[in-house]
């Protein structure tokens, strides 16, 4: 369950990181015939502007340096889906989650009398509630049971694990 | 029905996990109650006789009274002292008023004086009682309850009431009652008990309350402490008969819900935040790259060196600017540029692109390092010493790294302990990743690199048409295009960067799987304190009145099946406690596993085991006969049972029997039978009857028993003999006029001593639970001489063995465990009973032994025990093996590819300079002739329309050394067969490329070109 999450994960930003490496890479190469399409540029800003071969890191100190918000947008965004690649390997982990969902029971019993006969009871009710009452002995009323009450049982129909 | 509910409940526990878990409903509940009034009571008479007290008490309310009415019989001493006695009694009246019944519940206590004789006169010197008037109520609601998995209540919500009734009050009041009788045995304070002579102080009701809230009897003095525990064990009591004898198995559906904790895929907070910011602001740079893009429509044709061709046909300026560049460094080109602004005319009204060179103002040129005359070739970063040197060794070292990490984590159970700290856990898994794509983006560079060059390589090598190298661009290719092209055109180099390319991206998916986080187990030991010792019940003189309340209630209560066996036993087994819970017992012996999930503790334990054995249903033999008459051998056993007249007698005996004969010829025994006697009551199809070693049932064979060597040795060891008589032994069966079918349980007291292996689990709140206990038993010695410790009489008399602990008195009923008795007539019913006795006797034995060995004085030499402590669920970071494998493969691959490319691809003397400005490509297309063949209009052409325009549809194109047309050289992209040598050396000699680079060979199918290295316009005709 948990490789399964990490490699869909990584899976998903690897294809966002192709497509990103395109978008990337026709960024720095246009950028300089866009300059020049918008106005008269010197050499280093058009002609021998290259964006394409330099690291990450020049061309973002470059970009910032002339103002060229696509090219500082498209490395920024290459160096994000680097690091979230990096980042997302540790996103997934097994631990203790509370849960709380609205669900229908089903009651497998009734309370009825009609068949009860008194004289058919045996030790166990006194001796279980007198026990327990005593506090001597580290037990529990039975299921379904308490000082006050006894109820139906009941089972819920759980979604988790997709069993019931 | 019951068993089938149970499987799926615990099916149910096993899926729904968790401390707290919960699960809610809207179901039927059920309550009882007392609804009580205070009364009085008048000490009505007082007499005695031999024995006893008889004092007469007439409790009353305002519309109803008892009248005088027998409420105890204590014993009576005959000295005149003064004597307070505490009484007790619950009287069920039918008030002749309201014709309504009535519990008039009287407790009292009165100071009497005896005379010093039986014939004297009895004073009364005090008489204070509580007089409570009760009637049951009970009721049935519907209301939301709150269980845990198993059942457990946690919460009732508000009840509504439902217009449906049960039973009457009065039933329920008479089945808490029946139950009261049963259970009166197990209360040490049973009115049975006090007096031999049938004396009492109490009835059931008033002991069951001492019983259970062990008060001293003045406090029920107190009308609210009597009321309050009384409405406590009716109520509690009812809900438990209702519980068990009022459901009937139904199937509805209501409304609810569960709350649990499960172990679930969850994301990590911090890692979550950071790739929840990463892609926010992913986002943000995706919007304002759409809005500030640079690629549109008129632009995307420019970025291929035919395009640029076109554009530099079109703009006289910078030809001439570029004019002889071709094999100069991009600095040379730098300083003739400078001082110019360069502008892009015509995209935006469709016209024809051309680059406008205006003089702006004049800067002064910088000094070019090289000197215009001596040529440099630039080589990719990829492609220098450091990288080829990080290329290579890296992924091997990591290969290396790999495998000696995964070696020691298969060998120590994991790399580390999982960190508690989460951020560490964090470098787990983000260095390797890191380390990962550190590797990913080595080698995309080194691809990067070949599909940059690889036109130029292409082109460098031989003439090739122009849709090929001119008229696409491989950087913005992805790999698997690049390796089919590399595939095709037999351009290995491409194809292996290609590959590599593909592979990079692996890296950095798989090692996401890498480290696991994963529960080994983890032990430790440790030198526990004991808080007591149990000592050998051999010689010891302990019996019924050392039995204390707890104890004999859990006795009770497991061999019903229900409870958890009392601290300091399990099962059969007694054994000293700790000195305090096990957890704080290993936190007190310094433990470092703080969340361990059980401890093993090496102790010396008395096992309280009883031995029980089918006997052979064929091997009875038997007479059946009346009362009164005599059996054929003239024996008149059945006088000696109980007498009735109408009862039958059984005399029976077993070929198992040392003491079996049987000499005169019989139905069923062909010789005389000398056997034991059981009565068969008049009008009756069964029969049963227990025995308590008697001496007529000296065992002859124990070879058949379980364990039947470890008894024999046991046997004789105690006896000095290989004869014994069986502690206990039952027979029943049917029986019909003449005939009886028989089947018997003999059983022995096996008392053992030696050592164990307590197993106390510390996962659950309750750490004092043992889990288990495994024995040693090869150290386990019989106990003997025992005889005097029994939990019932010190003598052996039959009257005060077990039965007078049991519900009920009865050791039969207490055996069968309400099963009906014609289950047991089979052979599998006849081993569960065995079983079942078995199990009643082990736990009596165990219970008592449990109070009556356990004692604090014990040596220094055992106040310590050995024990290991056990985390089963010890968090580990594992390497995992198939993530290992798979990065190693990758890893190895990537290296291979990477030394196909630094083989095959040779970038010296391949360019001039960076190719990656537009002043870079210009200058190698600046000085080329085929710029005059572009014809006119060819600005307004896509990239398609371009590629079947004369001359890049027509020509083939190489790269290299051209004539210049004034005795010189130059270095550039044209049409033809350039010279692909390196150039010339420091004294102007051309230096040669190599073989194979200038054979005509190359030029592929479909294109034609004159294979004339000089000429560099070679137009060929429409051939294609």
């Amino acid at each position: 369950m948990t490789l399964r999450n990490h490699y869909l994960t990584i899976i998903v930003l690897t294809i966002l990181a192709f497509y990103w490496k395109k978008l990337d890479y026709h960024t720095k190469a246009l950028m300089p015939w866009k300059l020049m399409s918008e106005k008269p540029q010197s050499a280093d800003q058009s002609l021998l502007l290259d964006y394409v071969s330099a690291n990450p890191l020049v061309v973002l100190s470059r970009a910032i340096r002339y103002g060229h918000v696509p090219i500082i947008n498209a490395t920024i965004g290459s160096l994000i889906v680097i690091l979230i690649t990096v980042f997302s390997t540790g996103l997934f982990v097994l631990q203790p989650t509370s849960i709380l969902e609205n669900t229908t029971v089903s009651v497998l019993n009734t309370f009825d009398g009609s068949r009860f006969n008194a004289s058919a009871v045996d030790s166990f009710p006194v001796l279980v509630v007198s026990s327990i009452l005593s506090g001597n002995l580290s037990i529990d009323y039975p299921p379904g049971t308490g000082v006050d009450y006894a109820v139906d049982t009941f089972i819920v129909h759980t979604a988790l694990d997709g069993q019931f | 029905m019951v068993s089938s509910n149970d499987r799926y409940q615990e099916h149910l526990l096993m899926t729904c996990v968790g401390p707290d878990a919960s699960k809610s409903g809207n179901v039927e509940i059920f309550q009882a109650d007392l609804n009580c009034n205070t009364g009085r009571a008048n000490l009505t008479s007082l007499t005695f006789d031999e024995y006893h007290w008889q004092i007469f008490v007439n409790a009353m309310d305002d519309d109803c009274a008892t009248g005088s009415a027998l409420v105890a019989a204590p014993g009576v001493d005959y000295t005149g002292r003064i004597d307070t006695y505490p009484i007790g009694r619950v009287i069920l009246e039918q008030c002749p008023g309201t014709n309504q019944s009535k519990l008039f519940v009287v407790f009292g206590q009165v100071s009497v004086s005896a005379p010093l004789i039986n014939n004297g006169i009895g004073i009364v010197h005090s008489f204070n009682s509580t007089v409570l008037i009760c009637t049951p109520d009970h009721a049935l609601q519907e209301a939301l309850v709150t269980t845990d998995f198993a059942g457990t209540l946690i919460d009732i919500g508000v009840p509504k009431t439902l217009n449906r009734s049960l039973i009457s009050p009065w039933d329920l009041w008479s089945a808490f009652n029946t139950s009261l009788v049963a259970a009166a045995p197990t209360f040490l304070e049973d009115p049975d008990s006090v007096d031999t002579h049938g004396g009492y102080s109490y009835d059931n009701f008033i002991s069951a309350l001492l019983a259970t809230w062990s008060r001293q009897s003045a406090d029920y003095l107190n009308p609210d402490t009597l009321m309050r525990d009384l409405r406590q064990l009716y109520t509690a009591s009812a809900s438990q008969i209702a519980n068990r004898y009022m459901k009937v198995d139904s199937m509805t559906v209501a409304s609810g819900s569960y709350k649990t904790t499960q172990t679930r895929v969850t994301l990590r907070g911090t890692a979550f935040a950071i790739t929840e910011v990463g892609l926010t602001m992913l986002i943000i740079c995706t919007c304002l790259v759409l809005i500030f893009s640079p690629c549109s429509s008129s632009l995307s044709t420019t970025a291929t060196l035919a395009s640029l061709a076109v554009t530099i046909h079109g703009t006289d300026q910078l030809k001439s600017e570029l004019c002889g560049s071709g094999k100069l460094p991009l600095s040379h080109i730098r300083n003739s540029l400078s001082g110019k602004s360069i502008s892009l005319n015509g995209h935006d009204t469709n016209k024809s692109n051309s680059i406008q060179l205006h003089k702006s103002k004049a800067i002064r040129p910088t000094s070019s390092a090289t000197a215009a005359g001596v040529i440099t070739w630039w080589i990719p970063v990829a492609f220098s010493m450091y990288v080829k040197i990080a290329v290579f060794t890296l992924p091997l070292a990591i290969v290396a790294c790999l495998e000696t990490t995964y070696r020691i984590s298969r060998k120590g159970h994991g790399l580390d302990d999982a960190p508690v700290n989460q951020y560490w856990h964090y470098a787990w898994t983000w260095i390797p990743a890191s380390t990962m794509t550190l590797v990913s983006l080595l080698y995309s560079s080194v691809s990067w690199s070949v599909a940059l060059l690889e036109h130029y390589s292409t082109l460098r090598a031989r003439s090739v048409a122009a849709q090929r190298v001119l008229g696409q661009w491989s950087l913005s290719k992805p790999s698997i295009q690049l390796s089919y092209q590399g595939l095709r055109y037999k351009r290995y180099a491409l194809l292996t960067a290609g590959v590599s390319g593909l592979l990079a991206p692996l890296l950095t998916i798989i090692v996401s799987g890498l480290i696991l986080v994963q529960p080994v187990q983890k032990r430790e030991g440790l030198f526990i304190a004991l808080a007591d010792h149990v000592s050998s019940p051999a010689g010891q003189v302990h019996y019924r009145d050392n039995w204390n309340q707890p104890s004999l209630r859990a006795a009770n209560l497991l061999y019903q099946g229900y409870g958890s066996y009392p601290k300091g036993t399990f099962k059969n087994f007694v054994f000293p406690n700790l000195e305090s819970d096990a957890r704080n017992a290993t936190i007190s012996a310094g433990a470092k596993l703080l969340n361990a999930s059980y401890i093993d503790i090496d102790v010396g334990v008395i096992m309280a085991n009883v031995t029980c054995q089918v006997m052979d249903p064929d091997g009875f033999r038997y007479t059946v006969g009346f009362n009164g008459s005599n059996d054929p051998a003239g024996f008149d056993y059945g006088l000696w049972m109980d007498g009735v007249s109408g009862d039958s007698w059984l005399n029976l005996t077993h070929v198992d029997f040392a003491s079996y004969q049987c000499g005169i010829a019989d139905a069923h025994c062909d010789e005389r039978t000398v056997s034991l006697g059981v009565d068969l009551k008049a009008n009756s199809t069964r029969f049963s009857a227990q025995m308590f070693q008697p001496m007529d049932l000296q065992w002859a064979n124990l070879s058949a028993w379980p364990n039947g060597d470890t008894l024999q040795q046991a046997v004789a060891a105690r006896n000095g003999t290989s004869y014994f008589n069986p502690n206990v032994t039952l027979f029943y069966g049917t029986w019909h006029a003449t005939s009886a079918r028989i089947h018997g349980i003999a059983c022995y007291y096996n008392i053992g001593q030696g050592r164990v292996n307590v197993t106390y689990g510390l996962s659950t709140n309750n750490s004092a639970l043992v889990t288990s206990v495994q024995p040693f038993l090869q150290d386990f010695v019989p106990v003997l001489n025992y005889s005097q410790a029994l939990p019932w009489s010190k003598d052996d008399n039959e009257d005060y063995q077990l039965e007078v602990l049991l519900p009920g008195g009865d050791l039969w009923q207490t055996a069968l465990n309400n099963t009906p008795e014609a289950f047991y007539d089979t052979p599998t019913g006849s081993a569960q009973l065995a079983t079942q006795v078995s199990d009643l006797y082990s736990h009596y034995f165990t219970q008592f032994y449990n109070i009556v060995l356990r004692s604090q004085n014990f040596t220094v030499n055992t106040t310590h025990t050995n024990a290991t402590l056990v985390d089963e669920n010890w968090q580990r970071m594992t390497q995992s093996p198939v993530s290992t494998r798979i990065l190693q493969a990758l890893l190895l691959a990537m290296w291979l590819c990477a030394c196909t490319i630094y083989w095959l691809f040779d970038v010296s003397n391949l360019i001039t300079k960076n190719p990656c400005s537009i002043a870079a490509q210009a200058s190698l297309l600046a000085d080329s002739k085929f710029l005059d063949m572009i014809p006119e209009g060819a600005e307004n052409a896509t990239l398609e329309e371009l590629m079947q325009m004369t001359p890049f549809k027509d020509h083939l194109f190489s790269m290299g050394w051209w004539d210049d047309g004034m005795g010189g050289r130059k270095f550039g992209i044209d049409v033809g067969m350039a010279d692909f040598d390196k150039g010339e050396d420091d004294e102007g000699k051309i230096e040669e490329s190599g073989n194979g680079r200038d054979e005509p060979g190359f030029i592929e199918d479909g294109m034609a070109g004159k294979v004339d290295a000089r000429v560099s316009v070679d137009i060929v005709g429409s051939r294609v």
